[in-house]
């Protein structure tokens, strides 16, 4: 075999896996994808929040998110999304309240919430000290592929 | 340098290819851009953290740019961010860009290729010394910009990307960890740059083709609309470790640019090899 046929054999065998392997990824950023990771993360960043402010975190904030495209009756695509979930309002019962998403199609998202609802950019906490909010906006990243 | 270069390789040595690749580490290393190069990557990271001390805003547009002030594991990140969009092709491609388009702007092929070592061993020992570099550049930046966080920020926890909350043990292992999940896309940055060094015989095309052809791909990988071939990017693997900060994480991004970025550097490799070894240096 010389130099040059062994490499177009690597060649070839690399392009088959690549071809091989790329049938099964879908792609695009779906809303069930979303609703998934921007639910959980909210909950999570709820939890947060609620925890740098001194409060004890009375029942967790559900993970239930239901996202739709800004503007657009499709279901995917990177863009902009409104992703709607159960805040826990001080007095106990659940309201609900939209955040701007913006999905970059490498399955990476920026979340904004309404200030008058998740607070300012920064927080004092009960010590005294200033921290970053993490519900006035924040990053997150799924699985696209 | 190159005659004593010339003088050397009339000694048939014992292991070729090892003398090669120790003799282009050295040309490599005593270049000022290689100096320069390593002094921004070890300076780089500090300058930016102290920048970002003195600054009342965060880079929030950069993932993790948010939590800058609050957790020091945030600074490598959000350099590894920057680095990946245009640092990495622009720091390969200044040696790699350079690495065979130098011989001929010197006129020292003749010098070099009747040696007694073989076109194959200065052809694999120059794309060594170009992708040693390659990975220096990687593990200084990262190790500075980590020692750069740590020291200006502190150790404390981070905010992963769904909300998870990372510990400062762990958060160091997944610091380096995202780094290294780069290196395969750094490669074939580097592997580009020796492809368009050979072809176009020509330094400036080889710096400049690959750091226009690298900030194109990113354009590329954030516009979208690719579909399924978005994570086949030569340059996916600088977005790819974000699946290691979420919890539970997510891996096959990470998994799939490797495997490509395999693929797409060893074809420009190999490209750059076919021109290499039927060029005709003597008439050139």
């Amino acid at each position: 075999m010389t130099a040059r046929s062994r490499g177009s054999a690597w060649l070839a065998t690399g392009v088959l896996l690549l071809v091989a392997t790329s049938g099964c990824s879908s792609g695009t950023v779906t809303h069930q994808a979303l609703n998934r990771a921007f639910g959980q993360t909210f909950a999570r960043m709820y939890a947060l929040q609620q925890q740098e402010l001194g409060h004890v975190l009375g029942r967790p904030a559900d993970s239930a998110a239901t996202c739709s495209r800004s503007g657009s009756a499709a279901t995917s695509g990177s863009g902009a999304w409104l992703c709607t979930v159960h805040f826990p309002a001080p007095d106990g019962h659940l309201d609900p309240v939209s955040f701007d998403v913006d999905v970059a199609p490498i399955g990476c998202y920026t979340a904004t919430g309404p200030p008058a609802v998740v607070g300012p950019l920064q927080l004092r906490t009960p010590s005294g000290g200033t921290v970053t909010n993490p519900l006035f906006a924040f990053d997150g990243c799924f699985d696209p592929t | 340098m190159t005659d004593t270069l010339a003088v050397r390789l009339r000694t048939a040595p014992a292991r070729p290819l090892w003398q090669t690749y120790q003799w282009e580490l050295e040309k490599v290393s005593a270049q000022v851009r290689t100096r320069a190069a390593a002094a921004v990557c070890v300076f780089g990271p500090f300058i930016f953290a102290l920048g970002l001390k003195a600054s009342s805003t965060v880079p929030a547009d950069t993932l993790f740019g948010r939590w800058v002030d609050d957790s020091g594991y945030a600074v490598p990140l959000v350099v590894l961010g920057f680095a990946g969009s245009w640092g990495f092709p622009l720091l390969t491609a200044l040696v790699a860009g350079d690495i065979f388009s130098a011989e001929d702007h010197y006129g020292t092929w003749t010098a070099i290729l009747p040696r007694s070592v073989g076109r194959r061993s200065v052809f694999v020992g120059k794309v060594l010394a170009a992708l040693t570099y390659a990975v220096a550049v990687v593990v200084l930046l990262a190790v500075s910009s980590l020692a750069a966080g740590l020291l200006l920020v502190g150790p404390q926890s981070l905010v992963g990307l769904s909300g998870n909350v990372v510990t400062s043990g762990q958060a160091t292992v997944l610091v380096l960890a995202s780094w290294a999940a780069a290196l395969p896309a750094v490669l074939v940055s580097g592997s580009f740059a020796v492809l368009v060094s050979v072809a176009t015989r020509n330094s400036l095309a080889g710096i400049v083709l690959p750091t226009v052809a690298g900030l194109a791909l990113q354009l590329l990988l954030l516009v979208g609309g690719l579909g399924p071939l978005q994570s086949w990017l030569p340059n996916a693997g600088f977005v790819a470790w974000h699946g290691l900060w979420a919890d539970p994480a997510f891996l096959r991004p990470l998994a799939l640019a490797t495997a490509s970025a395999v693929g797409y550097a060893a074809g420009c490799l190999l490209l750059a090899w076919s021109l290499f070894h039927r060029r005709d240096f003597a008439t050139a």
